[in-house]
């Protein structure tokens, strides 16, 4: 088979960014690019670059093409919903292992809302960077840049919480028992639905050092900053892993 | 209806027309656009009619493996919907076309 030239399969890769984070069905986005990738490599056998085919705006391009693909409402609201209930998931996770879950009103309108606001501004993000094609240094910058935003908010929301009093919820110790129980069977539930380990291995990483921890005697300090470690050397080891893996199946 | 949308329709019919003439692909159909002097086409902007096309039912597509092996490729077949939206084209269009030449003949007699 032909290869395709880089500039072309970067279209390609652009496209079907551009339509996944529009929330299009995943099936005729894949009919779509499968299609123009057909095309394109005949074009180029004919010695025709991408632009005759696009047009001078890879843009209009692509809106065009992406207002002819059904918006997928029910794979929009499941993929909210799962990163929603799976973030408070491991809030409440988090919460019960260190003491006890305690709520806030402010917390529970503010993570929500910060959540779902997380989501679609990211969607935003990948079509910004789908449709203008940046180099990767500025893609990674301009990812960087939104959850240090995203960081920020959080910490936020967590100052608004200490500074300004609302009704709180604490939770028995049945109630606690009750919510750990919940948040892990939706943890694993979700994690089957998605096909992914990452909720457990977030979930592990944030649980399992505090658990250990609280079983030696160490100072607040010391076990604060093996914590973060753990949870950093943890999440890097995740990554690296699932990379390898990757590759492994590319060359596969 | 825009200049654009104008196109758009015409463009629409002749694809229809090429596809009527039998089962046929995206690029195919560009190399016929091509042979009858639509120079103008540029190749990317039938995929989007092609998609809307198919979910107003005109026509049908299916995958087929190449002989060459690689990825399936994808056919268009017309629908009985697609005739007969084929055939209202071909009278817009001959009524169009007759309305533009009496026009333009006129004015260069006068």
């Amino acid at each position: 088979m032909d290869k395709l030239s880089k500039k072309s399969e970067r279209f390609l890769d652009s496209l079907q960014l551009y339509l996944a984070s529009s929330g299009k069905k995943e099936a005729e986005a894949k009919e779509i690019v499968e299609e123009l990738r057909d095309h394109l490599t005949e074009a180029e056998q004919r010695g025709k670059s991408v632009e005759e085919i696009t047009g001078d705006s890879p843009k209009a391009y692509m809106e065009q093409l992406s207002k002819e693909v059904s918006f997928d409402f029910v794979m929009v609201a499941k993929a909210i919903g799962v990163i929603l209930f799976g973030a408070v998931s491991l809030i409440l996770l988090t919460d019960v292992i260190d003491g006890g879950a305690e709520l806030s009103l402010i917390q529970i309108i503010g993570y929500p809302v910060l959540f779902i606001a997380y989501v679609l501004s990211l969607a935003m993000v990948f079509r910004y960077l789908a449709v203008h094609q940046l180099n990767k240094k500025k893609e990674m910058i301009m990812l960087g840049i939104f959850s240090l935003v995203k960081g920020i908010l959080f910490i936020a929301i967590i100052t608004i919480d200490r500074v300004i009093e609302s009704p709180v919820i604490i939770l028995s110790t049945f109630g606690n028992l009750l919510t750990a129980l919940l948040a892990v069977a939706f943890i694993v539930g979700a994690s089957i639905w998605a096909k992914s380990w990452i909720m457990i291995v977030v979930a592990l990483l944030l649980t399992l050092p505090e658990l250990v921890i609280s079983f030696f005697d160490f100072t607040e300090e010391t076990g604060l900053i093996m914590k973060s470690g753990f949870i950093f050397g943890g999440m890097i080891l995740f990554l690296w892993i699932t990379h390898r893996r990757e590759k492994a199946k590319e060359a596969a | 209806m825009t200049t654009s949308q104008m196109l758009k329709g015409i463009l629409e019919g002749c694809l229809l027309a090429i596809i009527a003439k039998g089962e046929t692909y995206g690029y195919e159909m560009i190399e016929k656009l091509d042979h009858y002097g639509f120079t103008m086409v540029k190749e990317g902007s039938i995929y989007p009619l092609l998609l809307r096309m198919k979910k107003q039912g005109l026509v049908e597509t299916s995958q087929k493996q190449l002989p060459s092996g690689g990825p399936k490729r994808k056919y268009y077949t017309i629908t009985e919907k697609g005739v007969e939206e084929l055939e209202e084209f071909k009278l817009r269009w001959s009524r169009m076309a007759t309305s533009v030449s009496h026009l333009l003949k006129e004015e260069f007699d006068g």
